[in-house]
């Protein structure tokens, strides 16, 4: 395996007297695309937003690309997942109040983009994943679908290293599903942007290069390369 | 993209809505904040348009060192009253190029009228034949704006032929006077008024601001996932404050600028208030338009302060706690500040460091204290209403234990009002008691239709005429006289001692007709009025029985002498009444003396007293006034400042009761989820809309009792201490009970208008939302 992009080692982080993990340690190479499985209150997705940054560790260490992400202030992360790192969650991760194309140009415009720049490579990405007749519209003007293609394409405009999803088709049926991890995947593949996915749906975890089942907030299993 | 703008951007689009209402809240502060800063410049512009008009006269002090005008212009004011209503008509003689008075652009010519707007529409009306006597002359122009007091003041320049030397010749206009400050008990009730009026609209300001919370804070942690920092989303929300603070700002000043015209009529003037005069300094505009944006913006960011805005949501940082008790230590810190002060008042009066400290500082912890111990007379509420059988009161004494802080933050503005508002009504009586109270002993004597007429007659009024006039019941005329005890001396050698005597010259019969009264009038001709109010000290010893005095002259010497009786009976109706002025009525018989008052009793129609001052000399006409004109006059301000409050106490109250509303709604509309469950598991509907009234009238309820208590106990301490109050002002109790029980209603109503609401949301389908 070449040198990790994303590296989580023992990591422990309770909420209140509720462990949510407990030693868990997992790596993320470049362009792999890694999915996260377990059943419910597993710590899946607290183990994905540790490695993203959004939830520090209580103990253990969370490096990218050589850096500690868990020392990193809040405002340092922040511009982490601004420039390198792309997010679709399972709803509500859309700004209601914008359009599409506003959304898609978002973390564009907050990095200091112009706003033509920024909403052109906008509308390219919201062509790619086939939802250019969208643009204009708000969040919920779109079907859930749309929505989730739109998350996908803002996910993925500012040419992130790594995209955490987690659920990302939860909330569709399974033809919108496939239509939505196809468009993901292959954009990401394209680019060679890292994907770790949390999901229960095994489906949906066939896209991953590699499943990690985790248990009471430490790895249990590792399946695939 | 900014943060800045793109919380502007966010503002705009976002939730329309909460855009509406927080624009309007802030548009209602700023309009209030203008209306309260331009209230007591507006007293003072009329005092500077008065000032303007002022005659300066050749060599008075105020002329000193200046050259007389070459034009001569003489000029005579007199002051009457008209339907109840001030008339001021100044007579003047002009030679062309004399100084002007503002308003004018020339003088009227010898039966010529210039007048005020309002007063031009009355002698163009039918009625003008009642103004015959007192604005004589036909009408050719009218006062403009700078010359008058008010938009509705009756006001003439009436020309007349000529004057003799002795009548005043005027040099200029206008004496620059030294300004004085607004009397302190002004003041007081004006901050208070615009304080009770502000406070529910910065509570509506605040509630505003917190609607559709958590919309916002979906949206926030969008923008944090994508990237912002926690600066960023600081940005953004003070952007989306800013953005409503400048709408509402300007929509504050456009309504301020459109309503300020319909708010002077609230003002206690009798002449009104020109709309420009109703202004602010430029420094406090300024202040204001400039100021409300930033507080917005600031308001916008601290909004965010116990909040921990993250990719995954926003986190309260404060735990919800029960309500602590020490929430009422400010309240009874406050109350036990005043108390202190009520105690030693005499030893620390207003005005000294101890007592003015003791005074802010424990009216000001009172009411911030009512505020915070909100919270835990909420709780109290929502105890004693879980005492209560049946499902509502259980459901809403759990969510008021639940969070109690949420539950006061309903009511706290309608407590606020209640509070200022309970303060207001008790000093409304300072305001009564500290005017002359004589004409409501005059009234105890007389009816209110009745006519007096002033003690200063250059003619002989036409007393048959008065008769005639239809409506008039009995006319008495009054003289009066000076006499002088044995051993008086003229004025280079007078003893204090034995000064001249003034004394009421009358028919006892025509008195006791025209007040309706039975006088002892068969028992003498001579009769000693009660003494009342305060006598004329310079009178010394009063006059005896069988005393032989000396009659003075016009001049001041002694014309001629009177034996008084050896029983002089007692006149059950006071000197300085305002219908006896003298010590002794003494029958003309006995004494003659020329006719000065008139007290003609009528019907008390506005047709009959001004036809009776249509048929009086000029004079008598201008000085002639009803007991109920003198009446409403002397207690012209007060009644205006009453109803201002009362007017602003219902308006505090709307507002309020329209900031509970929307409070009432959001929290309906955020708990949709727990609602619908309630309702899928089988709770009727009913029982869900008692609840919700319950669990704002309960906590209303508790924070209504010590609200009251808490007013009453500030008010009366207060009272107390204030040294220009006199001893015993009653407490309002019946104003107070009334505007509990307003405030109670408007609540209840203001929750029941929500109600639909919770039919709506309470639907099992909201369960399946997001």
């Amino acid at each position: 395996m070449m040198e990790p992009l994303l590296t989580a080692r023992d990591l422990h982080l309770s909420f209140g007297a509720s462990p949510a993990l407990a030693g868990a340690s997992v790596d993320v190479a470049p362009g792999e695309i890694l999915a996260l499985l377990g059943p419910s209150g597993s710590g899946k997705s607290t183990l994905l937003h540790c490695l993203a940054g959004i939830l520090v560790p209580d103990s253990g260490e969370v490096g990218y690309r050589g850096i500690r992400l868990d020392r990193l202030s809040d405002d340092l992360r922040s511009e982490l997942r601004r420039s390198d790192f792309g997010f679709v969650f399972q709803f509500g991760s859309l700004v209601p109040e914008l359009s599409a194309v506003e959304n898609v140009a978002l973390p564009l415009r907050l990095a200091g983009h112009k706003r033509r720049t920024a909403e052109a490579r906008a509308l390219e990405w919201l062509e790619r994943l086939e939802v250019g007749e969208v643009a204009r519209k708000r969040a919920g003007e779109m079907s859930g679908g749309q929505g989730q293609r739109v998350a996908v394409a803002r996910a993925l405009v500012a040419g992130p290293r790594v995209v955490f999803a987690d659920e990302p088709t939860g909330a569709l049926d399974s033809l919108n599903g496939e239509l939505v991890m196809d468009l993901l995947v292959g954009a990401a593949r394209e680019q060679g942007t890292s994907i770790v996915l949390v999901t229960h749906e095994p489906r949906v975890a066939a896209y991953a290069d590699r499943e990690v089942v985790l248990r009471d907030g430490a790895l249990a299993l590792t399946v695939g390369a | 993209m900014t943060p800045w703008l793109l919380g502007a951007r966010l503002a705009l689009t976002a939730n329309r809505m909460r855009l509406v209402a927080t624009t309007i809240a802030v548009s209602f502060t700023v309009a209030f904040l203008l209306a309260a800063m331009g209230a007591l410049p507006s007293r003072q512009a009329k005092l500077d348009r008065l000032d303007a008009r002022n005659v300066v006269q050749v060599d008075s002090q105020v002329a000193t060192g200046m050259t007389a005008p070459a034009a001569v212009v003489r000029l005579e004011s007199q002051v009457g009253t008209y339907r109840g209503r001030p008339l001021t008509v100044r007579f003047v003689s002009a030679e062309p190029g004399g100084p002007l008075p503002p308003g004018l652009t020339r003088y009227p010519r010898a039966g010529e009228v210039i007048a005020s707007p309002d007063l031009a529409d009355v002698l163009r009306g039918h009625r003008a034949g009642e103004l015959a006597t007192r604005v004589p002359g036909h009408l050719v122009g009218t006062v403009a704006e700078p010359g008058l007091a008010g938009p509705h003041e009756l006001y003439a320049y009436v020309g007349v032929a000529g004057f003799d030397h002795e009548t005043p010749q005027v040099q200029s206009y206008g004496s620059h006077y030294v300004r004085q400050p607004a009397p302190r008990e002004l003041r007081i009730a004006a901050w208070l008024g615009a304080l009770g009026l502000l406070l529910p609209v910065l509570v509506l300001v605040a509630t505003a601001t917190r609607l559709s919370a958590s919309s916002r804070d979906r949206r926030l942690a969008a923008l944090r996932l994508v990237g912002a920092t926690p600066k960023q989303a600081s940005a953004i929300a003070g952007a989306e404050g800013l953005v409503s603070g400048i709408l509402g700002t300007a929509g504050g000043l456009v309504a301020f600028w459109l309503l300020r015209g319909p708010a002077c009529a609230l003002l206690p003037f009798p002449e009104g208030v020109y709309a420009q005069d109703l202004m602010p300094p430029l420094t406090m505009l300024l202040a204001v338009l400039v100021g409300v944006p930033l507080l917005a913006a600031v308001s916008g960011v601290l909004a965010l302060r116990r909040v921990v805005t993250s990719p995954l949501g926003v986190r309260r940082t404060a735990r919800v706690k029960t309500a602590a008790w020490w929430r009422l230590a400010p309240l009874l810190s406050g109350l036990a500040m005043l108390i202190v002060l009520r105690v030693n008042h005499t030893a620390w009066p207003l005005g000294t460091p101890p007592g003015t400290t003791l005074l802010l500082l424990g009216g000001g912890l009172t009411l911030v204290g009512v505020a915070v111990a909100a919270p835990v007379l909420s709780q109290l509420g929502g105890r004693l209403l879980g005492r209560l059988p049946g499902l509502s009161a259980s459901l809403a004494a759990r969510r008021i234990d639940a969070d109690p802080t949420a539950s006061a933050r309903v009511v706290t503005g309608m407590v606020l009002v209640l509070f200022v508002s309970a303060w207001l009504l008790a000093f409304l009586p300072v305001l009564e008691s500290s005017r002359d109270s004589g004409e409501k002993e005059l009234l105890s004597y007389v009816s209110a239709g009745t006519v007096i007429t002033a003690s200063d007659v250059r003619k002989r009024p036409d007393l048959a005429a008065v008769q005639r006039v239809p409506g008039v019941r009995a006319v008495a005329v009054l003289g009066y006289a000076a006499l002088t005890p044995p051993g008086w001396v003229s004025d280079d050698g007078s003893d204090p001692a034995r000064t001249s005597h003034t004394v009421d010259v009358g028919s006892c019969t025509a008195l006791a007709r025209a007040t309706r009264r039975h006088l002892p009038c068969g028992q003498g001709t001579v009769f000693r009025v009660s003494v009342s109010g305060a006598p004329d000290t310079a009178s010394g010893s009063p006059l005896a029985e069988g005393e032989r005095v000396g009659v003075l002259d016009s001049q001041g010497v002694v014309a001629a002498h009177l034996v008084l009786p050896a029983r002089i009976p007692e006149l059950p109706i006071p000197a300085y009444s305002g219908l006896l002025q003298g010590e002794l009525l003494v029958d003309p018989a006995l004494l003659p003396a020329a006719p000065s008052r008139l007290v003609v009793t009528t019907d008390g129609r506005a047709d009959t007293v001004e036809n009776v001052r249509a048929v009086l000399p000029l004079d008598l006409a201008m000085s002639a006034q009803t007991v109920a004109e003198r009446v409403k006059a002397g207690a012209s301000v007060y009644l205006g400042y009453r109803r201002a409050v009362k007017i602003g106490i219902v308006l505090a109250l709307l507002v309020g009761a329209a900031s509970l509303a929307v409070t009432t709604a959001d929290a309906v509309a955020e708990r949709r989820r727990s609602l619908a469950t309630l309702v899928a598991l089988g709770t009727p509907l009913r029982v869900l809309r008692r609840t919700v009234l319950l669990q704002t009238a309960a906590p209303m309820l508790s924070n209504v009792v010590v609200t009251l208590a808490a007013a009453a106990m500030a008010s009366a301490c207060y009272l107390g201490v204030t040294t220009s109050v006199p001893t015993g002002v009653p407490l309002p109790w019946g104003s107070w009970a009334l505007t509990a029980l307003a405030a109670v209603v408007a609540v209840l109503l203001a929750t029941a208008a929500t109600l639909p609401l919770v039919s709506a949301v309470g639907r099992p389908e909201a369960l399946r939302a997001e």
